[in-house]
């Protein structure tokens, strides 16, 4: 355990203490090479960060970019885009590796459309905005005129349209707040990112005390060694969004039989799993 | 609520009104933020420039949907961010597919990535080893300059769980920098607010 509050560190670090906090707290470190050592680091890490100038567009990058966006959406139809982003690489094409699956992995889905956490919407429109497909003249449209989606919630940024059951109360579970078409979207999905842990490996952080559904994750899968990241469910491809939901991938290590053992919790009470074969 | 905020707020009202200047004025005010945040997160500069334009295009798209209780500029970074994770997991399965034919690593015009990202090749690098959540963090809270509260409502987080991320993104950092040099003879950094 450390004897020091890594917090109070950081801010120690980045000069965002009083003078007396900052003062108060380098003396009680002064003596504590760990800490000493840890504030060295993020000094270290911070005066690097800073050294960097901030990138910025060229004007011809900045003129294309505009003209693209205004021509997506329809605001000037003689704009030439700069070019389509790319679709979307759908998650059949990954190759499955018979090695790689011998990790064991559990998923779990632990955001939804929550009512008080507007950022989230936002995670999926962000996600949408990957299908993009070049197409301007489905795009095209009046300045501002797109058809409202149902709104989400009460939340801060109400942004997208949601699943049937994302609406449902707070307090429903995953059986109810999601339609079967979902949670079957759900388990095939999650099959497909066990498929590809090394991609999962990449991503993956250690858990913590805020990491959501932890303590269900291990009373469930029997461990406590585990990892995760939340992981936005990609919308459909085509046509309106069915769901907003971010995963909290849970990732085990390898087991004698190299089976893969995936859940989705309820976002709302982290009781009802969905179990994926 | 923040100058900025306000301004935001009013332009996205006259932008729905059909205001074609709102249009350019919102992107004026955020295209070179949201440009830098995609370009520290894909370090590509043409994947970044991707991702900028897919942000912006799915934030006006959903305007209508903006009620003003938080600042556009989170929901902005908000989507940039999740824009860029989605880049990068399909970069990370193409690194797995042959590259195209022309593209050959060792071409120098072909990897000079780094004089255009404006990035110290080591700290870009460094940028570049940590997981995903980690480098947002760092690039909103410390490259950025934004709060900490605003952080987390771009990624969608508890504070402490910024806090923690950045933590530990910093020590990953400076242990992937390693034995390089510290940054004395190097000209202060633009740090925005």
């Amino acid at each position: 355990m450390n004897s020091f509050d890594p917090e109070l560190l950081a801010a120690l670090a980045e000069g965002s203490l009083s003078p007396a906090a900052a003062a108060a707290l380098e003396a009680r470190i002064a003596t504590n090479p760990a800490a000493l050592a840890e504030l060295g680091i993020q000094r270290k890490a911070l005066a690097f960060i800073r050294s960097a100038t901030a990138p910025r567009l060229q004007d011809e990058e900045r003129t294309a970019l505009r003209a693209a966006i205004a021509t997506q959406l329809g605001l000037t139809p003689d704009a030439v885009p700069r070019r389509a982003p790319r679709r979307r690489v759908a998650w059949g094409a990954i190759a499955v590796s018979a090695s790689a699956l011998a990790a064991i992995i559990a998923l779990a889905p632990v955001v939804g459309l929550l009512g008080d956490r507007g950022g989230d919407d936002a995670a999926t429109v962000a996600n949408e905005a990957t299908t993009l497909d070049g197409d301007a003249a489905r795009d095209a449209g009046p300045l501002g005129a797109e058809p409202p989606a149902p709104e989400a919630s009460d939340d801060t940024v109400p942004l997208l349209s949601t699943a049937a059951g994302a609406q449902e109360s707070a307090t429903t579970t995953l059986a109810t707040a999601f339609a079967e078409a979902d949670r079957t979207k759900i388990a095939d999905d999650l099959t497909l990112l066990r498929a590809d842990p090394e991609g999962l490996q990449v991503v993956v952080v250690p858990t913590d005390e805020t990491t959501p559904c932890l303590q269900e994750a291990v009373a469930y899968l029997g461990n406590d060694t585990l990892a995760w990241f939340p992981y936005p469910y990609p919308p459909e491809e085509q046509g309106a969004m069915v769901a907003t939901i971010e995963y909290a991938v849970f990732v085990l290590g390898d087991t004698s039989d190299g089976t893969a053992i995936l859940v989705a919790f309820a976002p709302d009470d982290c009781a009802t799993p969905i179990p994926v074969p | 609520m923040t100058d900025r905020a306000e301004a935001d707020a009013a332009l996205i009202a006259r932008y729905l009104r059909g205001e074609m200047a709102a249009f350019e004025d919102l992107m004026r005010a955020h295209e070179d933020r949201v440009f830098a945040v995609c370009l520290r997160m894909l370090r590509d500069r043409e994947s970044a420039l991707d991702a900028t334009q897919e942000t912006f295009i799915t934030v006006f798209r959903k305007a209508d949907r903006f009620a003003g209780r938080s600042a556009f500029s989170t929901w902005l970074y908000r989507v940039a961010v999740n824009t860029c994770y989605d880049h990068a997991r399909r970069t990370r399965r193409h690194l797995a597919e042959p590259l195209p034919e022309g593209n050959d690593p060792a071409d120098q015009a072909a990897g000079d990535e780094f004089g255009a990202v404006e990035l110290r090749p080591d700290l870009q690098a460094a940028l570049a080893a940590l997981p995903d959540e980690f480098r947002a963090a760092v690039i909103l809270a410390d490259v950025q300059g934004l709060a900490l509260q605003t952080v987390a409502e771009a990624l969608g987080v508890p504070v402490g769980t910024v806090k923690s991320r950045v933590f530990r993104g910093r020590r990953l950092l400076a242990e992937a920098l390693g034995n390089l040099q510290t940054p004395s003879d190097t000209p202060s950094g633009e740090r925005h607010e």
